[in-house]
């Protein structure tokens, strides 16, 4: 990794923000989950923050604190709207950000999914990504499954192909969560936070100052999980990249149209080219 | 008191995969760019039309290669209307999706979403396919008897709507203070056990600002009508003379008010094109020619392939029909386009009686039976012959498309349908923010003791 390469930062938007108790907060928009406007806002901001992309979660069931199975819990955020139509429906109010839905591959058509995907990239102009993710074991009733079945990696990939997918997501496994609150989040949730990602807890600065250091040890850059939205999106776009900005560590416009451009990734070749060209 | 002055009720299509759409002219644009369906439901919001419709599922094939004769190639049904929905603010945004390649609760979920995201303006065309041909894009293959596509439709439905019906209104508090933003931890949860579904467990998005998305349907069978009669807010209808039009719109009723539903509370539109001129002559020329564009030599062999099955490439299009018989038993020499031909036979029968009697070429025959124009004239008479239709039951409206993408429907908005609000047919503004405001019809009353708190 040499120094000039550029640092990307995306953010992971899910409900009111990862913190089980985000939708307490008081510039929280609980009542507005579900409206259209809302996403759009999210995703204006994070345009606004000139970010890689946005990440949207997903999933079948409903949200639950628990792996197996649903929580009867009426007290955090509890459904959600299909990703990848969020997505769809930010792409032509927005120019330039990434949107990378989540969908799931558990139960779903690979033509439906292909299909949805590659429509997003249509309708936003090449700033389409995928997220993807498999169906929690619980949510087979929804699709009248009844066996339970593990996702191992080894069942679906050839050894090389997972070698690669191994590395890449061992590249992007260090996730920072901004909470300058935290201590109010878990006094309304009741209970310390806990993760599956880093927990970052401090000033927009010090995160940068962080970032940069793990830019340095290889990263090519992160996915930030705001632990409540708005407050953290705007601790990214208004405070953490200036901050970047003013290292010259994160770039001051867009350029490029595509995210596979801003990512650095090429365009790859169709797997069926040759029987393009082969046929009259 | 005479009968009351009936609004027309008006949907817009971009030209699907068939020789409706004349491609290759030079003022036509991208078959699959948003660009092309942000312009086309611009459009027709600006004409203040009830919705937009789009479809699409399969690449046809001609003996076994990618069919490129016609338009190759669709933009996903539901991405493409959420993003019409962004940049429209009334128009309904309806979907042509599969009731026999989808399953229930991943469909029911991504039409209320739609709903959700464009504030109570989803629509679901319901269709049905049966065929392995289209069943070969996905993992259970053709697996469904053509006798059970209504059967796995209406169970479907009745699927899909207790989904709708799962979450009670105020079931989101999201009261910071008290810590609850649910009312109750069960909102959506549901049971269904059917012989087509057996599913269970917590719907994941609240009900949906139209309660339920509005249903549409195509029926012409005895069994589609009574199935489109029971279950659909909106029926296609085949039908454009008006006396056949009529019959079918008063059978329609009579099952619906069968089904226990009042009448006229099912629209019935047929699909509509259009040709217009400064005067009837010149509409009349410009249609002439457009119907050539539509049925070129190539097209026309092709059009008579999905009947004869053969491979007619070797007849001259300027030549007779072939003198061979169909042969509907062999391989299908088109794949993916609906049959519409029941006995092959008869029609090949009454389509030489047409050639012989005006002496027509082969393509000049495909001209005459596969171009379907219904309004051809100056803008005055198409705009009286769509309010007479309607106003004498014929239907309720009509789904425009036009044979040039994108920019065939601005004329159709500019001087149309003025007119037709100067009849007082068409509104001259949106008075509500749904597809149910726009089409006049209410919100559903919720499935009995579906919705659990």
């Amino acid at each position: 990794m040499t120094d000039n390469s550029p640092l990307h930062l995306a953010v992971a938007l899910d409900g009111a923000g990862w913190h089980p108790a985000a939708w307490r907060e008081p510039d929280a928009a609980p009542d507005r989950l579900f409206t259209a406007a809302y996403w759009a806002e999210l995703a204006a901001e994070a345009e606004r923050g000139l970010l890689d992309f946005i990440t949207i979660e997903d999933s079948f069931g409903q949200q639950s604190a628990r792996y197996d199975g649903p929580d009867p819990r009426a007290n955090q955020v509890r459904g959600r709207l299909d990703a990848v139509l969020i997505a769809s429906w930010i792409a032509p109010l927005t120019s330039h950000i990434g949107l990378v839905p989540t969908a799931t591959v558990t139960h779903t058509e690979p033509f439906h999914v292909s299909k949805a995907i590659a429509t997003l990239d249509y309708v936003s102009l090449g700033r389409a990504g995928w997220r993807v993710q498999g169906s929690r074991p619980w949510e087979n009733s929804l699709f009248g499954r009844r066996e339970a079945f593990a996702f191992r990696l080894e069942d679906y990939a050839a050894p090389e192909v997972q070698r690669e997918v191994v590395a890449r997501f061992d590249e992007a496994a260090d996730f920072v969560e901004a909470a300058g609150h935290r201590a109010r989040l878990d006094a309304a949730a009741g209970a310390e936070y806990a993760s599956d990602a880093f927990i970052f807890t401090g000033t927009a600065a010090q995160l940068a100052e962080l970032l940069l250091d793990w830019q340095g040890a290889g990263l090519s850059g992160f996915r930030l999980r705001p632990a409540s939205v708005p407050r953290d999106l705007l601790h990214i776009t208004r405070e953490l990249v200036p901050s970047l900005q003013r290292n010259n560590s994160f770039r001051s416009r867009y350029t490029g149209t595509t995210l596979r451009e801003r990512l650095g990734l090429t365009r790859p070749a169709s797997r069926y080219a040759a029987v393009f060209t082969g046929t009259n | 008191m005479g009968k009351p002055h009936k609004q027309v009720i008006l949907g817009a299509y971009v030209g699907g995969v068939n020789h409706h759409t004349v491609w290759a002219d030079p003022a036509a644009g991208s078959q699959i760019d948003f660009s092309t369906f942000r312009h086309v439901a611009q459009t027709a919001e600006r004409g203040k039309f009830d919705f937009f419709l789009a479809e699409g599922l399969i690449l046809r094939e001609r003996l076994g290669k990618i069919f490129d004769q016609d338009i190759v190639g669709r933009p996903d049904t539901l991405p493409v209307l959420a993003a019409i929905a962004a940049v429209t603010s009334h128009l309904g945004v309806v979907g042509t999706l599969n009731a026999t390649f989808n399953e229930p609760y991943e469909l029911a979920r991504q039409l209320a979403s739609l709903d959700h995201l464009s504030g109570g303006r989803a629509g679901w065309n319901v269709v049905t396919s049966f065929d392995a041909f289209t069943g070969q894009n996905f993992r259970r293959g053709g697996f469904l008897r053509r006798d059970d596509r209504y059967v796995r439709a209406g169970e479907f439905i009745d699927v899909a709507r207790q989904l709708w019906d799962s979450w009670p209104d105020g079931a989101v508090v999201a009261d910071k203070a008290s810590g609850a933003f649910l009312s109750g931890p069960a909102a959506g949860t549901f049971e269904h056990h059917g012989k087509q579904f057996d599913i269970s467990g917590q719907f994941n998005v609240p009900r949906s600002p139209q309660g339920r998305p509005v249903i549409l349907q195509a029926g012409v069978s005895p069994q589609g009508r009574d199935f489109a009669s029971a279950n659909a807010d909106a029926i296609f209808s085949p039908y454009h003379q008006l006396d056949e039009a009529q019959a079918f719109y008063r059978d329609i009723n009579t099952r619906v008010v069968a089904h226990g539903r009042p009448a006229s509370s099912v629209k019935l539109l047929p699909s509509a094109s259009f040709v217009l001129g400064d005067t009837a002559a010149e509409a009349r020329e410009r249609h002439r020619e457009i119907s050539l564009a539509q049925v070129s030599g190539r097209t026309a062999q092709i059009l008579f392939e999905s009947v004869w099955n053969r491979d007619l490439f070797g007849y001259d299009p300027d030549g007779p029909l072939p003198d061979i018989d169909p042969d509907p038993e062999g391989p299908r020499v088109i794949q993916g386009r609906a049959v519409l031909h029941q006995d092959p036979f008869e029609t090949v029968a009454r389509w030489r009686a047409l050639a012989a009697a005006h002496n027509y070429s082969l393509r000049e025959t495909a001209v005459h039976v596969f171009s379907r124009t219904e309004f051809i004239g100056t803008p005055s008479q198409v705009a009286e012959r769509i309010d007479d239709f309607v106003q004498h039951d014929g239907s309720d409206g009509f789904i425009i498309g036009s044979h040039l993408t994108p920019g065939g429907l601005d004329e159709f908005a500019d001087k149309v349908v003025p007119l037709l609000q100067e009849r007082g047919s068409l509104r001259a503004d949106y008075d509500g923010t749904t597809l149910r405001d726009n089409l006049g019809i209410p919100v559903p009353e919720r499935t009995a003791g579906t919705a659990v708190a």
